[in-house]
């Protein structure tokens, strides 16, 4: 069995892959759907609305010691089958694998008889997953109502893709920010850059890192992966989360020394 | 259903495929060009570059332009993914900003080029790439190599089987990280291979005896640890860690001609017929760069008579495959799901 920060990892990892994906779906024209987003961004909201509310009575009545196994069974079927879904899977494909692993570990912590603290854990991430669905699709809404052609988005793409700072320094202003999100109260804005930090720029200078000190890279995937997300999820105090950061911080300084010496190292092309 | 045979039968008949492929650690045919015969790139050229290994790749970009002072290159950077969106969309609205979109991923190259907007690599540069990795509409970079991470001490070399799929059937102690892309892609190959049905017994038996990671970077070092016998992880990690802990007790064994040896490339496609495109292009398939991302990034070099990594097998047995393919994850997660591996 796989602890729950490991699981956690997994999902924001499956999440990068699929990011990929939806990209891929798009390019080919496979998925049309869904063409109006604003003018459903509620009943998405009402579905999953009906869905969290099915959750809570399922878990209520785990914790009473009813068998509750065919209603999780039911609830993936009506995953499957309301407009939400297709949404996700169209608009905001990054959030999709959250959900379904939700969906499965939620299933297997009730069909294995998983302590209720764990069963508990599930609903929450569930919960987190489907709400951060919808905060994409009003985001994607909002991108298409104001119709961006290919111009436009690829002039907004460029905003945030060209940057001459070291990856480190990029790293830890990012990880500034997710403080402020999550201090403003945006707990679902914090958690997204937090993973597309790790995807987009962590990832990419992990190589030379494992060289010179590969428990500080299982480290910071450790911090990227488990420990914030589940600070942010358990809704601990700014401070906490703050302090944290701190400590994150101090191991990608010494990232940024290691990568400095592995610079010298460092073989010319020509 | 497609099995293994249909599917080959298949690529076959599209010119996919061609005789068994081997990697061997320096060849004895044709070499890689020098970058000293290379023409000097002159002009204006906009390239799309997908993030890929650490700053290597702009390290490379910044190098030719260092040796090109007459070159004005504008990169764009951003993940493959991405690029390759914004590409279809310019393309879509008749919009042409690259001239080269260098990927670090196949399925990126095969979305773009699926819109009809490459160029298809020409035959003089086809000749600068090793004959098993040539496609017609994208130019094969640098490879990444699935491998099997064993632990000698708890392991001997000849208890691992060469044949991926005979490992359902051991009572090995297995490492892997199936929600890592490197993974599913592996996964994904071997749908192709060997038919859905094979991969999900093969996932149910291995899920036994596995133990899952988060990434496969844990793979390897769980196996340096032995808390597990072996597992399934790219080869670099393997060759990274060893490099900063030489007496890390871990080894790499390959199996042979499956999806448990697939190679995955990154790669080149030409978006319009401009002669600077094709030589910058036939730069990055050089002596010195092949030889440079071999070095520094552990890659596996798609030019012929470059040097593999030091630290990998003197020959390796690839399957033969579209890596285009590599891009249908869906029914892959799909079976993973439903094997309650994810």
């Amino acid at each position: 069995m796989i602890a729950i920060p490991t699981r956690f990892a997994r999902t924001a990892l499956l999440v990068s892959i699929l990011a990929g994906l939806s990209a891929t779906a798009h390019a080919h024209g496979d998925i049309d759907q869904v063409e109006d987003l604003q003018a459903h961004i509620s009943d998405y909201e009402a579905e999953v609305s009906s869905m969290s509310e099915t959750v809570d009575g399922i878990v209520a009545d785990y914790e009473s010691g009813d068998a509750v196994a065919d209603r999780v069974d039911a609830l993936v079927e009506t995953w499957e089958e309301v407009e939400y879904h297709e949404a996700v899977e169209t608009h905001a494909m990054a959030l999709y694998p959250p959900i379904w692993i939700a969906l499965g570990g939620l299933r297997e912590a009730v069909e294995e008889q998983d302590a209720k603290a764990q069963v508990v854990q599930w609903q929450q991430r569930l919960d987190q997953a489907l709400h951060q669905g919808i905060g994409a699709l009003k985001l994607a809404a909002v991108q298409q109502k104001n119709g961006m052609n290919a111009s436009a988005a690829t002039h907004q793409n460029a905003a945030d893709e060209d940057d001459d700072r070291p990856t480190i320094t990029i790293i830890q202003d990012n990880l500034q920010t997710v403080l402020h999100h999550y201090e403003d109260g945006d707990a679902e804005a914090a958690e997204t850059l937090l993973h597309q930090t790790y995807m987009q720029r962590f990832e990419g200078i992990e190589g030379d890192l494992i060289e010179r000190d590969a428990d500080l890279v299982t480290d910071l995937e450790k911090d990227f992966n488990a420990t914030l997300p589940l600070l942010m999820e358990k809704e601990a105090s700014a401070n906490e989360l703050s302090a944290e950061i701190e400590k994150m911080n101090s191991k990608l300084d010494r990232a940024q020394t290691l990568l400095d010496e592995a610079a010298q190292d460092q073989s010319s092309v020509f | 259903m497609i099995d293994r045979r249909t599917l080959l039968k298949s690529a076959a008949a599209l010119g996919l495929l061609g005789p068994a492929r081997v990697l061997v650690a320096a060849d004895a045919g044709p070499q890689a060009e020098s970058a000293d015969d290379l023409p000097p790139l002159v002009g204006e050229l906009s390239v799309y570059l997908g993030r890929g290994e650490g700053g290597l790749y702009d390290d490379i970009v910044t190098a030719i332009r260092k040796r090109n002072p007459e070159l004005e290159l504008n990169i764009r950077r951003a993940p493959s993914a991405a690029l390759a969106n914004t590409l279809i969309a310019e393309a879509k609205a008749g919009v042409r900003r690259a001239d080269l979109f260098w990927s670090i991923d196949a399925s990126s190259l095969g979305a773009v080029a699926a819109e009809g907007v490459s160029q298809p690599i020409p035959d003089s540069i086809q000749r600068q790439i090793k004959p098993d990795f040539r496609y017609k509409e994208w130019a094969a970079i640098s490879g990444r190599l699935r491998t099997l991470p064993y632990n000698p001490t708890r392991l001997n070399a000849d208890r691992i089987p060469d044949d991926v799929m005979a490992f359902a059937d051991t009572d090995l102690k297995i490492g892997w990280a199936p929600a890592y892309g490197a993974f599913q892609s592996f996964i994904t190959a071997m749908r192709l291979l060997e038919g859905e049905q094979r991969t999900k017994q093969w996932l149910l038996g291995v899920k036994k005896q596995a133990k899952s990671f988060a990434g496969e970077l844990g793979v390897v070092m769980a196996v340096a640890r032995g808390e597990v016998d072996l597992g399934f992880a790219n080869h670099y990690y393997t060759l990274r860690l060893k490099q900063g802990k030489p007496d890390a007790n871990v080894k790499l064994a390959l199996t042979n001609d499956d999806a448990g040896s697939l190679v995955n490339s990154s790669g080149v496609l030409l978006l319009d017929n401009k002669p600077l495109a094709r030589n910058f292009l036939r730069y990055l398939l050089s002596q010195e760069v092949q030889s440079y991302l071999a070095r520094e990034a552990y890659e596996i070099p798609m030019a012929p008579g470059v040097a593999l990594p030091e630290g990998l097998p003197n020959a390796i047995h690839p399957p033969s495959l579209d890596l285009t393919q590599l891009s249908d994850l869906k029914p892959t997660l799909d079976l993973l799901r439903e094997t309650r591996v994810l």
